[in-house]
């Protein structure tokens, strides 16, 4: 098996656009409402052990990946089993990813143009990120993500100029529940889905820091970065206009009007959505790839990036064929999934633990 | 072999990226687009549309008459044309006679203004009107279509004028066409046609420009500047109405030129909404006061300063901040409103004062906030017995400090609470030198 290796400034940049994907083209969390940044406090306060518990588990098993984990510690046919599951889950993510990219360029600027025909181009650059691997991703996203964050701050400066209603941030306005609901909420969507990215390691070479240091900072900034996204929304669209549109970070751009030239440059915005989505859909068809993999004991990846992509294509298109549909996704069904990101991983290090403790009390009374 | 099957993928490369550079799936040459600056909504009653057929009628066959008189086409005049579409015709069907499907609704009538794209210099910037009716907002605007000949293209859109019978029945749709239009954007300015339409407005004679909503654009983004008027995109009123159910539009209105009679659009005072509905207007030296109280117009305002009847001063405005506070009884059955307003302001004029006298300068500061106060508090009382509805926007200051207390008094506070306030303007003004004068201009024979 190819041994992938990449850095961990790249594995930072790609966790960073990874979690950023969808949450900053949906906005809001329909529960919390205007409370939603406390929802998401709370979720990357909560995540936090999970992603340290991802690396532990990884680093307890030296030269194995977490499908080969999942094989040893489970047994083979619940293992199996378990891994068809994951996979499963990748590729509707990444059917998610695509659809909701199609979408957004579908309701905004292409809306005679077919969704498979916006979905195709994805579908081919995917194909190629599938064929060529982990480690072309990861150089890619560390050139093009300095850039693409200098025009998201630009652009985000310069709405401040529509900021009006100061006055709408909120603090516990419903009350607790909502906010613990909307934190649970974005418990699974986004940050459990890191477990997918975290699954892809083989080896990460960190020069400066270690990896739960690199993981740690990369949360902070994220959770920064998309609260900050929130803020400005809320200040220049006000909860009410945010809470009904279904792409309030674009529209808060399309206000942008700074000393008469400087306006309609929402399409700055749209890069970073459609490639936070193409990362996204690599990384979630990249694991499914590796599931398959390890189902199959094949060499090469490759050879199910055809299939990965004509199926993801595929639900893509039927399952995910509305704006409606992908809501409903969001708010209900992606919440069915986290006993496979955060319970399993939780059984699976906790297992591991007991048995390394068990082994060691062994070793040392046997050598007594 | 290895090089020429590289040459070959590389060809098919090639081939396949000029794919791409031939533009992408809608595209549309620019002369074949109709680019809208401006468009006007208005509501017209079932009564009035057969009346308005009638008219269309009577004027299209005059215009056969006119032009069978005038085969030359002299008469001809292109440039603003105004048609109106729906037409009534009896249909056959199975020996019966079966009338076209008509809805007794009202029905919506859009008004676009387009420009015409043709670079003859006698066309250049000229602006091209249509008005099309339909059931509802978003197939009228559609049927604009036909009579332009070219697909219509919103994303220039800056002005949205809502006619006044629109306006008191409910400007909801309008506001979800244009949150849910591609093509629209929530930048867009929105204003009401006050006593008159919106297509009337659009129409309107203008004497700088030849496009008559960049006229009413650039006139609103200047007495926006000079504290005359304010402008509101969409986004902030439609944030508005979701929040409290209650926000203000500009009025725009059609008034003769004092110089010549002639028809000019100029803005006169504020329309007042509750729930998406026109429930009245702001009259405009009102509005310039509420403008001012609300923090929009915080620069440029001329405020006169009478001392007993006279007119002895007046100030330009500089600087203000506004601060709301409010204060409840014990059992919160009454509030006490007060607005805390600080100014910074240059003499406009001054006829009376000597401006190197301190004290003088403290008594024209004294009268400035005793002038000031009175006028806001015209206002607010104005609007408390006329309205009886918070447009100053305390409420909002109230559930920002007070989150649970807001939500128990949330529904009675636009249904009486507000109306029955107490009311308290405090206006501390700081005099400023700004001018070229050191001190008034004196007469021969004073002392």
């Amino acid at each position: 098996m190819k041994k992938e290796t990449i850095s961990g400034k790249q594995f930072a940049f790609l966790l960073f656009m990874y979690l950023n994907s969808g949450v900053l083209l949906m906005g809001q969390n329909a529960v919390a409402g205007a409370d939603s940044w406390l929802s998401l406090l709370l979720a990357a306060i909560c995540i936090l052990p999970f992603y340290f518990i991802y690396i532990d588990l990884l680093k307890r098993h030296p030269q194995k990946d977490f499908f080969a984990i999942l094989k040893e510690i489970c047994g083979p046919k619940l293992g199996k089993f378990l891994i068809t599951l994951y996979v499963l889950y990748a590729i509707v993510l990444a059917s998610f990813a695509m659809s909701n990219h199609a979408q957004f360029l579908h309701t905004i600027s292409l809306i005679g143009m077919p969704l498979w025909a916006i979905m195709i181009f994805m579908a081919i650059i995917v194909f190629l990120v599938l064929r060529m691997g982990f480690e072309v991703l990861a150089r890619w996203i560390e050139m093009v993500l300095p850039v693409l964050l200098a025009m998201l701050v630009l652009t985000g400066i310069l709405t401040l100029t529509e900021s009006h209603t100061i006055d709408n941030f909120t603090f516990l306005y419903d009350g607790v529940k909502p906010v613990f609901i909307g934190g649970f909420h974005f418990l699974s969507f986004p940050f459990g889905e890191a477990l997918l990215l975290f699954g892809l390691l083989d080896n990460v070479k960190c020069k400066k820091w270690n990896l739960p240091k690199t993981v740690c900072l990369t949360l902070f900034l994220t959770t920064l970065f998309i609260m900050s996204n929130f803020f400005r929304n809320l200040s220049v669209l006000g909860p009410n206009l945010m809470s009904i549109l279904n792409y309030p970070t674009y529209e808060a751009s399309t206000l942008i009007d700074a000393g008469i030239f400087i306006e309609r440059i929402e399409s700055i915005v749209s890069t970073n959505f459609v490639l936070s989505d193409f990362i996204k859909t690599s990384i979630c068809l990249l694991f499914a790839a590796r599931g398959l993999q390890s189902l199959f004991n094949q060499r090469e990846i490759a050879c199910f990036a055809p299939y990965l992509i004509l199926i993801s294509f595929a639900i893509a298109l039927f399952v995910f064929p509305s704006i409606i549909m992908n809501q409903l996704w969001i708010e209900q069904i992606s919440y069915w999934f986290w006993p496979l990101l955060l319970l399993l991983p939780l059984f699976l290090w906790l297992f591991t633990v007991l048995q390394q403790k068990r082994e060691k009390n062994k070793a040392t009374k046997s050598a007594c | 072999m290895k090089k020429i099957v590289k040459f070959f993928f590389f060809c098919c490369f090639c081939l396949l990226g000029s794919g791409f550079l031939c533009g992408c799936w809608q595209y549309q040459e620019l002369e074949k687009l109709a680019v809208i600056t401006g468009a006007a909504a208005d509501l017209v009653k079932p009564e009035d549309i057969e009346q308005k057929t009638q008219q269309a009628q009577k004027k299209h066959e005059s215009d056969i008459d006119e032009a069978a008189k005038d085969p030359q086409g002299k008469n001809e005049e292109p440039a603003k044309e105004n048609k109106t579409g729906d037409t009534e015709k009896p249909q056959q069907h199975d020996g019966k006679k079966v009338s076209v499907y008509q809805p007794e609704i009202d029905k919506y009538l859009v008004t676009t203004e387009t420009v015409d794209l043709d670079t003859k210099p006698e066309n250049t910037g000229r602006a091209l009107n249509t008005a099309a009716m339909g059931d509802t907002i978003l197939e009228a605007a559609r049927k604009n279509t036909q009579y332009v000949g070219k697909d219509l293209y919103w994303t220039h859109l800056n002005l949205f004028i809502i006619g006044e019978d629109m306006a008191k029945d409910g400007v909801q749709s309008l506001l979800d066409f244009i949150c849910r239009y591609y093509q629209m954007k929530l930048s867009t300015s929105l204003m009401v046609a006050k006593g008159t339409s919106g297509a009337d407005i659009l129409k309107g004679s203008n004497p700088s420009e030849r496009i008559p909503s960049f006229n009413i654009m650039s006139t609103i983004t200047n007495n926006a500047k000079h504290a005359i008027t304010y402008q509101v995109k969409a986004n902030q009123f439609i944030n508005d109405m979701g929040m409290q159910g209650i926000s203000t539009l500009p009025a725009v209105t059609i008034q003769p030129d004092p110089n010549n009679g002639n028809p000019i659009t100029v803005f006169d005072g504020i329309a007042v909404f509750q729930d998406y509905k026109l429930i009245g207007y702001l009259p405009q030296q009102e509005s310039l006061y509420y403008l001012f109280a609300i923090g929009q117009s915080n620069t440029n305002l001329i405020v006169p300063i009478e001392k007993d009847g006279q007119l002895v001063a007046s100030l330009d405005i500089q600087k203000s901040k506004t601060k709301m506070k409010y204060e409840f009884n014990e059992d919160y059955s009454q509030i006490q409103l007060k607005l805390v307003i600080q100014i910074r302001a240059n003499i406009g004029e001054n006829m009376v004062f000597n401006e190197q006298d301190k004290q003088d300068i403290q008594e024209l500061a004294a009268l400035a906030n005793q002038n000031i106060e009175e006028r806001i508090m015209h206002c607010l009382q104005y609007v408390q017995s006329n309205f009886g509805i918070d447009i100053f926007n305390f409420g909002a200051e109230i559930e920002a400090k007070q989150t649970q207390l807001w939500k128990t008094i949330e529904q009675k506070w636009n249904h009486g609470l507000f109306r029955d306030a107490l009311l308290q303007v405090e206006v501390k003004t700081e005099i400023i030198s700004g001018s070229a004068l050191k001190n008034r201009i004196e007469m021969g024979n004073e002392g």
